[in-house]
């Protein structure tokens, strides 16, 4: 039996769901195809952050491209995606990290994006629960938090969807399910995230485990997204195993407190010395966390490339096979960006950002 | 010396205690009420103990245990369980053999208005009567499924309530049935009902009948009954209604333990599928005080290593199978219960999630992802086991802590 679409896209997580979204958009006939269900992977466990970062010119081009996306979209659907439009406060704590706050501002601000530099009293008439003697902080404006198994669903909608689905191979134009079934695809696209080496086994990409846990309803003890300026040092390096402080208001009045980041294969026990570890950093910014109840954790997988950046576009060794994977902790964020980079290179539009730095093939060159 | 931690001090809990110490193991009790006997033994101090479990508290007053009571288990990891202790910090216990006697909960069936002020489980409504709760002159109906209906219709007559219907799910058939078995295998048991029936004996009692909708304000005001055909509208202060029980299973699914039809899966000598991981009582399936004694007897044997005594209670524990078999037969629940709810009666109290919201997803995973029902404070142990009859949904993942607990305390090394 065979099926003939314009497009299937292999993994309806984040960056599948947005993929598969806007290549129906422009008009193809597109498949959605999972292993087990919409947004249960990375993309269920995950933060839901939407932010610009600068850490290199492309980071910065792909993550302000996809939070316009993502603005844009709650204009109209604020309520299906859960939005909280809560910016982001990077936090200084030493000399340092404060120079790094007024780098930083510049330039995000030579980028157009809106940054405000809070200096101590700043901080802490937005932020009164942090502890005492940080320094001061940047505030992103336009940062916001999104639900991603919602918004995962809402691409989805339009999209014909198989769920329980495991696509075993990739060959031209063409995707093998478990069960025998062949389906034709023009253009097959690999979001498998963490995963996606199962089909394409050249893929670098390795899954960082992360820890999250979520606390009980305390409505106004912290209003803004908060990350610890350190938090890039812990995401930038591989390390084996780091933590920072990271916590953000959801807007039910929980809060998620993370992060962690480990390579521990695929084991998803929780590991609780780096558990301890990652709670015992949040409460060194925010003391008063520890009178919070917390009521679950759990652990999820990012995507990690080696240089940090996704892999997005055509897969040379494979007719009509394209990769949208690899995002690290960024996935939720530059889901949309990947999606509209991913159809500028199918539909032969002019890239909506220079695609080079995120191009697949570039791993085997 | 074998480190045996038993969590959970009612009937089960208590005699694997006892066989355990009895054969040489170094024993920990963990509980999180203040007192032994678990719920179906609760009293509020020692002069309040009921006749039937005195021999069992008294019993344990003289075990060399190491007692954790106040205490709750809100993690388990390879060979430690972690709790929360009376003094709220974390503590750490060691473990060579774990044995859970978690006991069972209420199970509650949504329907129309049951989210109301002054509707409560039938053990809810028994343990605040304990605590003080006055009832006097209050018109209480009681609805459900199964035995303790009738306890607490009677106890709450006893406190002076006038009780205007016992509203029992099953058919009269199937009832007399059990009452006939009952006398078979336990005659015990129909003097304890008939010490009830003294009570409550007046009120109006319908068989083949449940809850269709209750109706107020500020509280409950009216409550509607059904066979299906006939409806009787009744003004009432208090609706206390239960369908049964269920096992609680929440720290053996946690742990990994292989779970079948809501229980947990265990062998013969109560081991289940995780090594060195008892399971007595109630968790392994509904069947009552004697069961739960027994199965309690095997897991504490057969924990400090003493199979050949364990199996010889065997014979004891098939005997009290088939009762568990007889009662579980004669109060299942009808299929027209699982019409209670309409589409915008909540199912998930934490989240606000309603049966319109939840029918047409497929499993549990889903109605996490998409509506985070199940997610809140009591992470699903009320709902969980609705929309496991309901739907037919397995609870197959808990995450720790499976109580909430302060951060502060997470963070605590021991």
């Amino acid at each position: 039996m065979t099926s003939k679409y314009d497009a299937i896209v292999i993994g309806a997580g984040i960056v599948g769901a947005s993929c598969a979204a806007e290549l129906h958009r422009a008009g193809l006939r597109v498949l959605a195809v999972d292993a087990f269900k919409v947004g249960c992977g990375t993309t269920g466990g995950s933060m839901g952050h939407v932010l610009v970062m600068d850490d290199s010119e492309a980071q910065l081009n792909m993550t302000s491209m996809s939070r316009n996306i993502w603005n844009n979209l709650a204009e109209s659907h604020s309520a299906e995606i859960e939005y909280n439009p809560c910016g982001t406060i990077w936090i200084a704590a030493d000399d340092e990290e404060m120079e790094a706050v007024h780098s930083k501002a510049d330039n995000y601000g030579k980028h157009g994006i809106a940054v405000q530099v809070l200096d101590q009293e700043g901080l802490y008439s937005l932020e009164p629960n942090l502890r005492p003697g940080l320094l001061g902080g940047l505030r992103i404006i336009d940062d916001c938090v999104i639900y991603p198994p919602y918004s995962s669903r809402l691409f989805l909608e339009p999209i014909e969807l198989r769920e329980n689905c495991r696509a075993v191979q990739v060959l031209d134009h063409q995707v093998i399910l478990e069960d025998g079934t062949k389906l034709q695809g023009e253009y097959i696209v690999n979001a498998c995230g963490a995963a996606a080496p199962d089909l394409t086994p050249e893929l670098p990409i390795q899954p960082r485990k992360g820890h999250l846990v979520i606390t009980d309803r305390y409505p106004d003890f912290c209003r803004h997204q908060l990350v610890e300026l350190g938090y890039l040092k812990s995401a930038l390096k591989m390390e084996k195993e780091s933590v920072a402080f990271n916590i953000q208001p959801r807007l039910s009045g929980q809060f998620l407190v993370g992060s962690s980041r480990e390579f521990a294969g695929w084991d998803d026990g929780i590991n609780h010395s780096i558990l301890q570890r990652m709670l015992a950093r949040a409460c060194s910014y925010m003391p008063k966390l520890r009178e919070l109840l917390a009521i679950r954790s759990w652990t999820g997988f990012r995507p990690a490339s080696p240089d940090k950046m996704p892999f997005i576009g055509r897969w040379p060794k494979v007719k009509g096979l394209y990769i949208a994977a690899g995002h690290e902790g960024l996935g939720i964020t530059n889901s949309t960006g990947t999606a509209r980079l991913l159809a500028d290179e199918i539909l032969g539009r002019t890239p909506s950002i220079d695609p080079d730095p995120f191009r697949a093939a570039r791993i085997l060159e | 010396m074998t480190k045996v931690v038993v969590v959970g001090a009612g009937p089960a809990g208590i005699a694997a205690v006892w066989r355990a110490a009895q054969s040489q193991a170094q024993v920990t009790l963990i509980d999180p009420h203040p007192r032994p006997g678990g719920q179906i033994w609760l009293h509020a101090d020692e002069a309040a103990a009921p006749k039937e479990a005195k021999p069992w508290l008294d019993k344990l007053d003289r075990l060399p245990v190491t007692r954790h009571f106040g205490s709750t288990v809100i993690d388990i990891l390879p060979s430690v369980v972690r709790m929360q202790s009376e003094s709220g910090g974390l503590e750490y216990v060691e473990f060579d053999k774990l044995i859970l006697a978690p006991g069972a909960q209420e199970l509650f069936l949504p329907f129309p208005g049951w989210t109301l002020p002054y509707i409560m489980g039938a053990g809810g409504a028994l343990a605040l009567l304990r605590g003080g709760m006055p009832v006097k002159g209050l018109r209480i109906a009681v609805a459900g499924s199964g035995p303790l209906l009738f306890a607490v219709a009677g106890k709450l007559a006893q406190a002076g309530a006038r009780i205007i219907a016992i509203s029992e799910q099953t058919s009269r058939r199937r009832l007399l049935g059990f009452g006939v078995g009952t006398l078979m295998h336990n005659p015990g048991k129909i003097l304890e009902g008939i010490r009830h029936a003294r009570h409550y004996l007046p009120s109006p009692f319908y068989t083949n009948t449940w809850i269709k909708e209750a109706r107020g304000d500020s509280r409950v005001r009216e409550v509607t009954l059904t066979n299906g055909k006939r409806l009787h509208r009744l003004k009432c202060d208090l609706v206390a209604c239960g369908f049964g029980l269920v096992s609680s299973g929440a720290l053996a699914v946690l742990a990994g333990c292989d779970q079948q039809s809501g229980s947990t899966v265990v062998d013969r000598f109560q081991q289940t599928s995780v090594k060195n991981i008892f399971c007595a009582g109630e968790i392994t399936g509904i069947g009552g005080v004697d069961l739960s004694v027994i199965e309690g007897e095997i897991a504490g044997l057969a924990a400090a290593g003493n199979e050949s005594e364990a199996s010889r209670c065997f014979p004891k524990l098939e005997k009290q199978r088939k009762f568990a078999r007889w009662l579980n037969k004669s109060f299942a629940l009808k299929a027209q219960l699982k019409d209670m709810p309409d589409e915008d009666t909540i199912i998930c109290r934490c989240e606000d999630i309603t049966y319109g919201q939840l029918k047409n997803l497929a499993d549990q995973c889903s109605a996490k992802l998409y509506t985070r029902c199940g997610m809140g404070p009591c992470q699903g142990r009320i709902c969980s086991n609705a929309l496991k009859f309901l739907l037919g949904w397995d609870l197959n993942t808990v995450r720790p802590p499976v109580f909430p607990a302060k951060i502060g305390d997470l963070i605590s090394t021991p």
